[in-house]
């Protein structure tokens, strides 16, 4: 393998590599990622052990783009996940998890958790609707449910939450709309969502894992149904090029159903886009000299986006497995691997970016780590970016104000997912200067 | 060692020497060429790497897989004839001297 440039040389073998559980207790792993993972940089660890399952932890910049991109380092098995979020049950309760069968079909439909050879051809089937001009193409849609949800929180007039109120109808009813699900069921697919979201907790309580799955599974069900049924109506294209495309797919183990792949698929065009624009917020809104530089000059409207994933990347990691013996920068990785790629803690290091901790909107684009990277770089990320960026030039322009009434919620701990506990806002229409 | 040259927006050149076999996209991304990204690592995935063939050179390269095509298809830049993108430009003998042009932005 290609030696990674910046990364140094590491031991010959993951034994020898310092244990993430030595350096970082792991209540304070769970309580801060972004801490805990500024702590090693200190160290100039960046590559570690994970003392809970012999697998690897990659805080690094270059070692992450470096894996990420390998050949060899693909998906974790759905059994895997299933297994190590069962286990997690058992581990904070002594409880026996059961009744995972909506989650275990969300996760097989889901292309982040399949293998070559299954995993170019459906990936494929998503992302050619995901590419640039197929997403500019919905910028239209996303002004107008941008503008709906802002006139409804201004009349609504008193403080309303930025992610429940803002963020996340905004998102949930773009989605439902391109993919025909009526518009009545948005508030309940986001509610859904909120629930579901117990699936990136640390250590689950028995409730928080009896919520999540019956969550999944009426989600499955409900997104699943709507989708069959404008399908069957036949006047949603994106629909009927998702399901041309799945019938494409002759292999075995590939998705079956059309609603149960869209369901699995756009989860996270529902719930972490959301969680990306209002993360985007908190931080632009942080300095109001930044928000009057964005709302005199348009122009920084992307910059500001990615400055905000950049340092609050929603989904902060997720677990790749290597499929054969992969060799990085000296060090073996046996085939069955689990490597935890801690995405946030990339965009922070300071090898590739000067202070990472600050929030810059003048800062040089530099190649992010939010959206993971290699063949399996998130396919959603130019939707993301033009929902992000829609929503962010709504709310910074002339007519608009935002008052944040604190910055001071602090981000929710114990999960995978960096999300503010509460973004309180007043929005007022104003007349434009 | 055959030579490539990168014609930047504003016009400006860099001429690299690539081994064979390695693509464009690494050897841009390697010497910082502006412009070429390589967000996906040479995938065809990302989109980030697009540059415009000059003639003679189109022709001696392989067909676009689907992957590249979607891509390609999918970028909000001009696409034009000699569109590629750099991760799947594997340098060879027959590409010595190859001149492609990096547009003004990515994606
Ligand atoms: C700000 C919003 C988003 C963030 C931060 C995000 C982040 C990520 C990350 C970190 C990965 C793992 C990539 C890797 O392993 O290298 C991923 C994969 C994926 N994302 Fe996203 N995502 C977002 C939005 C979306 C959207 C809008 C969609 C679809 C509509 C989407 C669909 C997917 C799919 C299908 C995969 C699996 C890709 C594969 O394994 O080949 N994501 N995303
Ligand atoms: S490097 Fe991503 S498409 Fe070429």
């Amino acid at each position: 393998m290609r030696r990674s440039p910046g990364a140094t040389d590491l031991p010959p073998s993951i034994s020898d590599l310092p244990a993430l559980s030595d350096l970082v207790p792991p209540d304070v792993w769970a309580a801060d990622l972004v801490a805990a993972s500024e702590g090693l940089f200190e160290r100039d660890v960046r590559v570690l052990r994970d003392s809970d399952g012999g697998g690897l932890v990659v805080v690094g910049h270059a070692a992450m783009r470096a894996l990420a991109q390998h050949a060899e380092v693909g998906a974790t098995p759905v059994e895997f996940l299933t297994g190590r979020s069962g286990e997690r049950v058992r581990r904070a309760t002594g409880a026996e998890p059961g009744g995972a069968g909506a989650f275990d079909a969300f996760l097989r439909n889901q292309v982040f958790t399949m293998n070559p050879p299954l995993h170019a051809g459906v990936r494929r089937v998503v992302g050619r609707h995901l590419v640039p001009r197929a997403v500019m193409g919905a910028a239209g849609r996303a002004e107008r449910v941008i503008a709906e949800v802002l006139a409804e929180v201004v009349a609504a007039g008193g403080p309303v939450d930025l992610a429940r109120d803002v963020a996340g109808p905004y998102v949930t009813r773009f989605w439902t709309g391109q993919l025909g699900i009526p518009v009545g069921t948005a508030a309940r697919v986001q509610h859904l969502m909120h629930e579901m979201n117990r699936m990136f907790l640390f250590a689950p309580t028995v409730d928080d894992r009896a919520r999540m799955l019956a969550a999944t599974a009426e989600y499955m069900d409900l997104v699943g149904r709507t989708v069959a049924r404008a399908w069957e109506h036949g006047d949603n294209a994106l629909l009927a090029d998702l399901a041309r495309g799945l019938d494409g797919v002759d292999l075995p183990g590939g998705p079956a159903e059309l609603g149960a792949f869209v369901a699995a698929n756009f989860f996270d065009g529902f719930h972490t886009v959301g969680v990306a624009l209002a993360n985007a917020v908190h931080h632009l809104y942080a300095d109001p000299a930044d928000v009057e530089r964005v709302r005199r000059d348009p122009s920084l409207v992307p910059a500001a986006f990615t400055e905000g994933v950049r340092l609050s990347a929603p989904l902060m990691l997720t677990t790749r497995m290597a499929h054969a013996d992969v060799e990085h920068a000296g060090l073996r990785i046996p085939a069955g691997t689990p490597i935890t790629m801690v995405w946030i803690a990339g965009n922070r290091d300071p090898e590739v970016h000067d202070d990472p901790g600050r929030y810059r909107l003048d800062r040089a684009p530099r190649l992010g780590t939010a959206f993971g990277g290699g063949a399996r770089i998130c396919p959603g990320r130019n939707a993301a970016r033009m929902l992000g960026e829609v929503a962010l030039r709504a709310l910074t322009a002339a007519t608009v104000e935002v008052h944040v009434a604190t910055t001071d919620t602090g981000w929710v701990p114990g999960s995978g997912i960096r999300r503010r506990a509460a973004i309180p806002v007043v929005v007022r229409q104003v007349a434009a200067a | 060692m055959p030579e490539a040259r990168f014609v930047g927006a504003g016009s400006a050149e860099t001429v690299l020497d690539v081994p064979n076999g390695q693509t464009l996209k690494q050897a841009a991304v390697d010497n910082l060429v502006p412009g070429i990204i390589g967000d996906c690592g040479g995938y065809a995935t990302c989109g980030t790497c697009h540059v415009v063939v000059d003639e003679p050179f189109r022709a001696r390269l392989p067909t676009p897989s689907e992957d590249e095509e979607i891509m390609l298809e999918g970028l909000l830049t001009p696409v034009t004839a000699g569109s590629r993108l750099a991760c799947q430009i594997t340098m060879a003998d027959d590409l010595d001297g190859i001149t492609v042009h990096v547009p003004e932005s990515q994606g």
